[in-house]
């Protein structure tokens, strides 16, 4: 939300491929992605669920959790991005076996208009696999949409979409509601799910904060409490800030 | 001795062989665009498509008639051109179905098919989707194909400016009697123009004394560019072109909606000519929250 007097650019609903020239479609492509899924031990044969968390939030909160929990890394995606200076630009997407037929897979934000779908072909193989996906992602408290206005909305919480195929009662949170719209890799992920009937969860965690500390983690903290078959133990769960915030004004 | 395979017909055969085999495997096979909830014959139908452009216009006019009509989803379009996103049902309140990218819905009564897309198109794979679309129209047989947009507002030549705003853009060419109907309807067609963007006085009255030019359509999307692929491929395709701004657009919604119900009579219409709408429960929140208790 912009603050009192802050100038704030009006945005097109169309986005910014909005246009009529016909010169631009025969633009070429300015850079090569390649992307590839690199496993350290042996394809898994059919793990039964794949946890996704996407974004800052949800990546600490992971980092956080591996902690407790020694897991194993499983397998890691490097994206290339081979623009027209030849500097590539990597992005790391790491998997991790968190017990047996559960793996973590920590995704970073990526740019949805070049990589989303490069990122979903490669993680496909492992979705089609798998019993269930599960997408955890964030977004800024102020972006969602209701009929209480942003300053009464709590400073942390957790809303799902889930499709047809997915259990309803192991949804933990309750339903998003319309016309709250989720963007990118998690999206599109989610939509995958639903085209090809394969069971899919997206919990979105609202927070008035980008870091991780107990408020904004506490949705989280909810959901693993009963999502991923018993892995996120409570002390693992348990714990006050995983960044080392500035707690003084003179010392860090 | 001579053996079989140094035989000129056995050597012809082997190199018909060897060459099927390398086409095979060189010749793309068209991706499925189209994946069905429910099996449906849209054969001899309508389709109405919004193209993503100025003000959602074809969108939101889209929205109405699914909602106003009572239409069934019947699937959904995947394709890597498409930008991701997910929500919930956007017309039924508490619904756990998901509202995604482009779905496909059909009413049965009106003999239409209706492509909803609710994100835009990446333009580096725009040519390929729509190449792909009109591929995917073509093989369920659609009769018909009516495209929504908007167009720029700012945009606008003089005559643009001091009539109705709203333009239809069909091939008289190729659909003659559609063009007559349009016009039997009192609707303006597109104008051609000399040169855009940005016109100068001087080349405004040379626009004004030549028939040539091209058509554009600011701000209008990918709406030109089916046209012209439709076109190509003797696929029967109008756009319906509303000028508007950013802002509030449901207004120009309505009036498109008015228009095309005009039409293809699809709707009753009320003693005053208006049709008898159902408006999306989604649209509530088009502009944000109601605003803090604390500022009063």
């Amino acid at each position: 939300m912009p603050l009192f007097g802050e100038i704030v650019e009006p945005v097109s609903r169309a986005l910014y491929i909005d246009e009529s020239s016909d010169e631009e479609d025969n633009l070429e492509d300015s850079g090569t992605n390649v992307t590839k899924v690199n496993w350290e031990d042996d394809t898994p044969s059919s793990p039964a669920t794949i946890l996704v968390f996407y974004g800052q939030l949800a990546a600490d909160f992971l980092q956080k959790v591996l902690h407790g929990l020694n897991p194993k890394s499983a397998a890691h995606l490097k994206e290339k991005l081979l623009s027209r200076n030849k500097v590539p630009k990597e992005l790391n997407l790491q998997i991790y076996k968190l017990s047996n037929g559960i793996y973590g897979c920590f995704c970073p934000n990526v740019d949805i208009g070049k990589s989303s779908s490069l990122v979903l072909e490669e993680l496909v193989p492992i979705f089609k696999r798998c019993n269930q996906v599960i997408v955890v992602c964030s977004l800024p408290a102020p972006f969602f949409k209701g009929n209480d206005s942003t300053l009464d909305l709590p400073s942390a919480f957790m809303r799902a979409l889930y499709t047809s195929t997915f259990d309803q009662k192991d949804v933990v949170a309750p339903l998003l509601e319309s016309p709250n719209l989720v963007t990118g890799v998690p999206a599109s992920i989610l939509s995958w799910c639903e085209v090809f009937d394969k069971p899919g969860c997206l919990y979105v965690s609202y927070t008035d904060s980008p870091h991780l500390d107990s408020i904004s983690a506490e949705p989280l903290v909810n959901v693993f409490s009963s999502v991923g078959g018993g892995v996120f133990k409570t002390n693992v769960l348990s714990f006050q800030s995983a960044i080392p915030e500035p707690s003084s004004n003179l010392y860090i | 001795m001579e053996t079989k395979t140094n035989s000129p017909a056995a050597l012809s055969v082997f190199v018909v062989v060897i060459i099927s085999v390398i086409m095979t495997d060189t010749i793309e096979e068209t991706p499925q665009l189209y994946y069905p909830i429910t099996d449906v014959n849209f054969d001899g139908c309508t389709l109405i498509v919004p193209s993503v452009s100025v003000g959602n216009v074809g969108q939101l006019c889209t929205d109405l008639l699914i909602l106003s009509l009572g239409c069934q989803k019947t699937g959904y379009l995947w394709h890597q051109a498409i930008l991701p996103i997910v929500g919930a049902d956007p017309y039924k309140v508490s619904s756990p179905d998901l509202a995604l990218p482009a779905e496909v819905y059909y009413s049965k009564n009106h003999n239409l098919v209706i492509l909803q897309l609710r994100s835009s198109i990446i333009k580096k794979l725009r040519k390929r989707f729509l190449s792909d679309l009109v591929l995917w129209m073509k093989s369920i047989g659609v009769s018909q194909v009516t495209v929504l947009t908007g167009s720029s507002n700012e945009e606008r030549i003089d005559e643009q400016i001091t009539t109705e705003p709203f333009r239809y853009l069909v091939s008289a060419e190729s659909n003659p009697s559609l063009a007559e109907t349009f016009r039997s309807l009192g609707w303006i067609s597109l104008e051609k123009r000399l040169h855009f963007p940005a016109l100068s006085k001087l080349e405004s009255l040379e626009e004004d004394n030549q028939n040539g030019g091209q058509i554009v359509i600011p701000g209008g999307g990918f709406a030109k560019q089916l046209i012209t692929v439709c076109t190509e491929s003797n696929l029967n395709c109008v756009a319906l072109i509303k000028f508007c701004s950013e802002g509030d657009n449901i207004p120009d919604a309505l009036v498109m909606l008015r228009k095309l119900n005009e039409w293809l009579k699809l709707l009753e219409v009320d003693s005053m000519g208006s049709p008898k709408l159902v408006f999306p429960h989604s649209w509530n929140h088009l502009f944000g929250n109601p605003p803090p208790r604390q500022l009063y």
